[in-house]
């Protein structure tokens, strides 16, 4: 029978378990918290595991630092390391670690830890295999409890800008503590460093939340108390959550979300380089195994249309690999990519197929890339060139860059390129020991020139070595770096206040304010 | 030696079983009649009336389209509907309505392709199974219960991606990843068919397995099949959607309304008739299946259609 006390006493019940429930949320609103929109998932915070994503990289250097830190200068400074000397024959390299650091999980930074993080990330069974950055180091040694000698097999200009995971995120140092007592399959969903942030929550593809590490042994002058990455893949969608102001800021946005997201009152805008496109071709067979066949590629293509369609203007077209925002880029050379059908024509006759050819682009199935290669098709079309766009899927496109040649007779490629660190593309896009092995360009010319690079230490020759690396790399075409996209980014400049971007084009987190807080 | 058929029309009453071609009455008569029957409410005549457009807009495709579908106009990218462009133009300046009515063929061999492969495969695997019994229909049925085990999505995907991004393979992932569901809706009416009295009439009289099958099971559990095939079909469409915005069925440029979708959602609130569009032709095509699947159930079921 209805009981009218009772119903009421039970809804005053459920009413005090609401407000109760509330409570939380409503003491975390009061915290200094904000929310970045990322397209992409992150998938493992093992930093034995390569991630090339840019989500990936921002949440990495939060929770982990390196030994040693990129300026915005390039300029290599102290990090977990206070000091560090090179010998004069620059074959051994000792750096002294700072006192006090702890570790998100309570253990104490020490050199056997960062021996252990060094050795791992040589060692070819540890994770993705062994960091290439590594390749010179001969041995690691503990000297004591805070001083680590790195040995070297030969000397190494890339070797500060790799401990100070200038190119690579596998550099920065775990908690070895944490990885033995949990595994690395755990390990990779608990992840332990120093930085200033630490992981307090992770839904993966949903929202990963990082927490402020109040036992943070550097200065830090920023406010910001929690920080929410999430995932929202598709852009529209990411944009109609930054316009109604879930979503607080914006790192990797496509330009024509771009006009959107600037009129959103309070926005602050920018865009930050990010290396080079290229249209990778496959010299391992037909039609590209010509070099007059790779030049006709290169001339035919109006990179013009996909700057303004589909950068919104926030590009440039290449000259080479070596983008503007690394120390070796010149505005010189090589000639700077512009089109030129007569060329195109010639170099096709040279190539004796006047009635030109057709050839596959491996390229994963996402509608901005696609865009790239229509255009690209339509202005190759022209000449008798054709495209045919080959769209899979991402793990056959990277099989299509890396192991199996026969997929495709090229690959659309975007190098991050790192500003310190040139040696992380030049050599590994191109050479007899490139990654990318579907350029296939190996020649004693350019393998000397790749093999001496580590070598040169004296910053001018450093340049004037890199800039012939791209005057070669020009000269035989190896492939057709075509622009150098910048990636706009929109933050809400009402809500998040003091704001710069550190040596590595990422946040830098000690320095992150929230207005008001 | 010749059977004599004693299969009457499952669910037929005797007045009703008038109206249902006998031997020796005209089977132009049935048709119409039946013609009449589904045509006889609004919503199958729109459904029919807007299939026919799609059909007629693919088949004749190069004919009316104003502008080639895959040619870019960089001048004109994103430009709203207009006398030039009656449905505007995409991200690099293609005409929407000649992509429209070339990716229109795009969805109509994603109808029948699937279908052609899910009925081929599906309906004889359903029919021995149901029929023969035992360790035949339980072998069948566990490998397309393992089948079944699987989101059909992902099952979809992964045979595609198997296979190679390709318009056909993904058409063949859909097909095959179909069978499971229609080999076992067969089955279910073949177990049911066979205890009715005219097969065992067949069997008594010494009609063999494929006789009873062919003559006397199939006919009667063909309607039921029809229906639940018409409904299939907006799915299956859906299906060549969803694998085309993954990048996994027709390859760019060439045009699919899924991927016309999945270009414009880039600039749903800057150009939206980019997305709007495809998506309308997909959303009045699958609705137009699905009211003509409804009305072609109406139309043959005995008891619906009398009320």
């Amino acid at each position: 029978m209805f009981n009218r006390k009772r119903s009421v006493k039970g809804f005053l019940a459920l009413l005090a378990l609401l407000l109760l429930l509330t409570m939380p949320v409503a003491a975390q609103d009061a915290m200094n918290e904000f929310v970045i929109g990322v397209s992409e998932t992150v998938v493992t915070l093992d930093m034995g595991v390569r991630s090339p994503s840019l989500a990936h990289k921002q949440v990495s250097y939060a929770i982990y630092e390196p030994l040693l830190r990129l300026g915005t200068d390039g300029s290599i400074n102290p990090a977990l390391a206070s000091d560090w000397t090179m010998s004069e024959d620059r074959l051994t390299i000792t750096l002294n670690l700072r006192e006090g650091v702890a570790f998100h999980d309570g253990s104490p930074l020490d050199a056997d830890t960062v021996v252990w993080n060094i050795n791992s990330a040589r060692d070819p069974e540890f994770g993705d295999g062994a960091l290439p950055d590594y390749g010179r180091i001969a041995s690691v040694e503990a000297l004591d409890d805070l001083t680590v000698q790195i040995t070297m097999s030969a000397p190494d200009a890339n070797i500060l800008p790799a401990l100070a995971a200038g190119s690579d995120s596998r550099a920065l140092i775990m908690s070895r503590a944490a990885f033995e007592a949990l595994g690395a399959d755990e390990y990779a969903f608990n992840p332990s460093g120093t930085g200033p942030f630490k992981l307090a929550s992770w839904e993966p593809g949903v929202e990963l939340v990082l927490e402020r590490n109040q036992a943070y042994w550097g200065e830090s002058s920023g406010n910001a108390d929690r920080v929410a990455f999430r995932v929202i893949l598709d852009a529209s969608a990411a944009t109609l959550n930054y316009q109604s102001g879930d979503v607080h800021a914006m790192f990797s946005i496509s330009a024509p979300e771009l006009p959107l997201l600037e009129a959103v009152s309070g926005t602050v805008s920018g865009a930050v380089a990010r290396g080079v496109n290229v249209l990778a071709l496959n010299q391992h067979r037909p039609p590209f195994d010509n070099i007059h066949n790779r030049r006709a590629v290169m001339y035919a293509i109006d990179v013009e249309p996909v700057i303004a369609l589909v950068y919104g203007g926030l590009a440039q077209p290449a000259r080479g690999i070596t983008p503007p925002n690394s120390f070796a880029y010149s505005d010189e050379s090589p000639p700077r990519l512009a089109r030129d059908l007569d060329a195109a024509r010639a170099e096709l006759a040279a190539a004796g197929n006047p009635d030109a050819f057709e050839f596959e682009v491996s390229v994963v199935a996402q509608p901005f890339r696609i865009q790239v290669l229509e255009i690209m098709q339509a202005s190759l079309a022209e000449v008798g060139i054709g495209l045919v766009i080959q769209a899979n899927e991402r793990a056959r496109h990277i099989a299509a860059l890396r192991e199996d040649t026969d997929i495709a007779e090229a690959g659309f490629v975007q190098i991050l390129a790192a500003l310190s660190a040139p040696e992380a593309y030049l050599g590994r896009f191109a050479g007899c020991g490139a990654n990318i092995k579907i350029v296939g360009y190996c020649t004693d010319e350019y393998e000397a020139l790749v093999a001496a690079l580590p070598g040169i230490f004296d910053s001018a020759e450093r340049v004037a070595h890199i800039r012939e690396m791209n005057e070669v790399a020009w000269r035989d075409t190896i492939s057709v770096p075509y622009l150098y996209p910048q990636i706009p980014y929109v933050y809400r400049g009402d809500i998040i206040g003091d704001f710069a971007l550190n040596g590595y084009g990422l946040l830098d987190w000690t320095n992150f304010t929230v207005v008001g807080g | 030696m010749a059977q004599p058929d004693v299969s009457p029309r499952k669910g037929a009453s005797d007045a009703e079983s008038a109206s249902w071609p006998m031997a020796g009455e005209p089977t132009q008569h049935a048709l119409m009649l039946f013609c009449g029957r589904l045509f006889a409410r609004p919503l199958p005549r729109f459904a029919f009336a807007v299939l026919i457009l799609v059909l007629l807009g693919a088949l004749f495709a190069p004919h009316i389209s104003p502008y080639d579908p895959i040619k870019p106009d960089f001048a004109a990218a994103r430009q709203a509907p207009s006398a030039d462009h009656p449905l505007g133009t995409d991200d690099i300046g293609r005409d929407v309505l000649s992509r429209i009515l070339y990716g229109a063929r795009v969805s109509l061999l994603a109808a029948l392709i699937p279908l052609s492969i899910s009925i081929s495969i599906g309906v004889p695997l359903g029919l021995i199974s149901g029929l023969l019994k035992g360790w035949t229909d339980d072998i069948i049925m566990r490998v397309l219960d393992a089948l079944l085990a699987f989101p059909r999505i992902v099952l979809i995907i992964a045979i595609a991606g198997i296979l190679g991004p390709s318009l056909l393979n993904a058409l063949i992932a859909i097909g095959v990843v179909g069978v499971a569901p229609l080999a076992r809706l067969t089955r279910g009416l073949t177990l049911s068919a066979s205890q009715e009295d005219y097969v065992l009439a067949a069997r008594a009289l010494g009609s063999s397995n494929w006789r009873i099958m062919m003559s006397h099971i199939l006919p009667n559990i063909t309607a039921a099949i029809i229906v639940t095939v018409s409904l299939d079909i907006g799915g299956i469409i859906l299906a060549e959607a969803t694998l085309s915005f993954l990048g996994l069925g027709i390859q760019p440029p060439n045009p699919s309304w899924g991927s016309m979708v999945a270009v414009g959602n880039r600039y749903i609130q800057t150009a939206p008739w980019i997305s709007l569009v495809p998506g309308t032709a997909i959303f009045l095509t699958v609705m137009s299946v699905n009211l003509l699947g409804d009305g072609l159930r109406d139309a043959m079921d005995p008891y619906l259609r009398n009320r």
